[in-house]
């Protein structure tokens, strides 16, 4: 029987298959789960304080409940709350594998830190290449869903949201996940009215009715930047061989703007913003979390209205949010 | 006739008549007006209006606003956010066009960026009361300051660590046993529910602020925002009904 690996943030995901073992992104556990708070009271009873990031309390809670025995942890690109729960997880004799995407995109390091995770896992660049043929044409039919949500098809905004966000483990099982999204995308009908056009920037959200409520005021989230850069956009069309995998799989995760400087971010949310025609976006931020201060170079450095919309435990939109949201979608469409 | 109601957090304000010129106001404490006004049916609170006033059956259309407007079904009714009621007040009430809008509530405070009479901008703080007219009442409570003589003290204030409107209490009682006198204190909460603000009224940058809410009376807060900022204040006759004036005049079918 397969072996799970958790992990808290994105990972190379072909290095995990390769390995055979089932990746178990925490984060998607947490959320989609019938009650996930019950994952949050297991941290909290752990120790963990109130005034902290419930993702992380949802991945310790996720961690304990399912018995899950070995994660790969991000200590670098992620957050460093990430560094304490791997702490503590070493009291219960978790086998934590950690991986770093390195600050300032050295390649040379990036190029280590995954070929430390193929020696702790026994994969070689060939086995590598064969998931990355399976994979990649999944990420594919992703890109297209993401450009048929702002041209004229009609994709809710939870679906795209949906999608994306999979991509960090593709459910566990790619070729059942790709039986879906291909079933999927063949329903995807035209749109005659086009709602308003919005962008969703920050880490996904910790509410589950956000995308609905948003959509049910007239809107439409079509764009999701970090879910987006789940699926690594810049591999679209791109020729990968046997000859350049190595330097392509290392650019890839260069490229993938999340876990660098803000600045990386804001240039591809400005061109993101221009193609779709975006009217506003929605900058989420989780409470407790450092990068709520990344705010303040969003609102200096991108010419469009932004709603910064905070929230702390899973559950519910709150009533604030719903007020600001209401407000600032009519706020746009006035305009 | 119309009417706007603001379904506010510690008190409710109606505003209702045949037109703008010629409005009447009535207000409640929040909780009275739930038990003697409404009732409860299929999940949601229902308000009779004609309950209120017999006058009010002659009513064709209710616009209400608040926290409450979620929770409660009224009849012939609509209902808009406070951000959009304030800035449709603040509109009727002022002659400018470009102006900041700063409602500083009994829980929370809001600021509005309006440029050519259009909301453009919004900042809302409502998670925490701190800073809020409750903690500014609490502390009156403590200092013995009557509410309304509150407003009076702006000057050399001290700086305030703890504006928590519960905890805050300690730092006052702090400063009483040090000698400070109960005038200074008192200047030094106002200038914490000014600080509270201070940066989004910059960074707003319109000249004109157009001051709303329970707290709009307070001249201390106006005196910081004025010489601190170099901003001019207007406050609207009857400033805590912007809110209610905002749902008065708005369109019939706005969203609800």
């Amino acid at each position: 029987m397969k072996q799970k690996i958790g992990f808290t943030s994105t990972v190379p995901i072909e290095i995990v298959f390769s390995a055979g073992l089932i990746p178990v992104d925490l984060n998607n556990i947490f959320i989609t789960s019938e009650n996930p708070p019950e994952y949050i009271q297991i941290a909290e009873d752990y120790g963990f304080p109130r005034s902290y990031c419930s993702w992380i309390k949802g991945l310790f809670g996720v961690i304990i409940r399912h018995k899950i025995k070995k994660i790969i942890g991000i200590v670098q690109g992620d957050c460093s709350d990430t560094h304490s729960l791997l702490n503590i997880l070493a009291l219960k004799n978790i086998e934590c594998i950690p991986f770093s995407y390195p600050y300032g995109k050295n390649k040379l390091l990036m190029k280590d830190e995954l070929q430390n995770l193929m020696d702790a896992l026994n994969v070689s660049w060939d086995d590598v290449f064969n998931t990355y043929k399976d994979i990649q044409p999944i990420r594919e039919i992703m890109y297209e869903i993401d450009e048929y949500s702002f041209t004229g098809k009609h994709v809710p905004s939870k679906d795209l949201h949906m999608w994306q966000v999979s991509a960090s483990d593709f459910n566990g099982d790619y070729k059942r996940f790709k039986r879906d999204i291909s079933g999927y995308i063949k329903g995807i009908k035209d749109e005659k009215n086009v709602p308003l056009r919005l962008g969703y920037i920050g880490v996904p959200p910790i509410v589950t009715d956000l995308y609905d409520f948003i959509d049910a005021k007239g809107a439409r989230v079509m764009y999701q930047e970090v879910q987006r850069q789940f699926t690594f956009p810049k591999l679209w069309n791109k020729e990968v061989n046997d000859k350049n995998l190595k330097k392509e799989y290392i650019k890839q995760y260069l490229d993938y703007t999340y876990p660098y400087s803000v600045f990386n971010r804001i240039e591809d949310i400005q061109t993101e913003i221009k193609r779709r025609g975006l009217k506003g976006i929605i900058h989420y931020v989780q409470s407790f979390c450092h990068r709520q201060a990344e705010d303040i170079v969003f609102r200096k450095q991108l010419d469009i209205p932004i709603l910064t919309l905070e929230e702390d435990r899973p559950g519910k939109l709150s009533a604030r949010s719903k007020v600001r949201l209401e407000a600032f979608i009519n706020m746009i469409k006035d305009k | 006739m119309k009417l706007g109601i603001d379904l506010g957090s510690r008190f409710v304000k109606i505003v209702y008549g045949e037109d703008i010129s010629s409005i009447k106001y009535q207000k409640f404490d929040t909780i009275e007006f739930y038990k003697q006004y409404c009732s409860r049916m299929a999940g949601l609170m229902h308000i009779n209006l004609d309950n209120i006033n017999p006058g009010f059956k002659f009513i064709t259309s209710v616009t209400s606003t608040g926290y409450g407007r979620g929770l409660v079904d009224i009849k012939r009714g609509s209902a808009i956010t406070e951000l959009e009621a304030h800035t449709n007040g603040a509109i009727v009430s002022v002659k400018e066009i470009d102006f900041t809008i700063l409602d500083l509530g009994g829980q929370d405070n809001k600021v509005i960026k309006v440029i050519n009479n259009q909301m453009v901008d919004f900042i809302m703080n409502d998670k925490c009361a701190s800073g809020s007219g409750r903690y500014l009442e609490n502390m009156a409570r403590v200092l013995g300051v009557p509410i309304n003589k509150f407003g009076e003290y702006y000057k050399n204030p001290l700086e305030l660590s703890n504006t928590c409107a519960i905890y805050g209490e300690s730092e006052i009682i702090g400063h009483i046993v040090d000698g400070q006198t109960p005038e200074r204190i008192a200047s030094s909460v106002n200038y914490s529910v000014f600080n509270m603000v201070k940066r989004h009224l910059k960074d707003f940058e319109n000249e004109v602020i157009v001051f709303v809410g329970g707290l709009a009376k307070n001249k201390a807060i106006r005196y910081f925002i004025e010489t601190e900022l170099g901003k001019r204040v207007i406050i609207p006759k009857n400033p805590e009904y912007n809110a209610a004036v905002g749902c008065f005049v708005n369109d019939a079918t706005a969203s609800s």
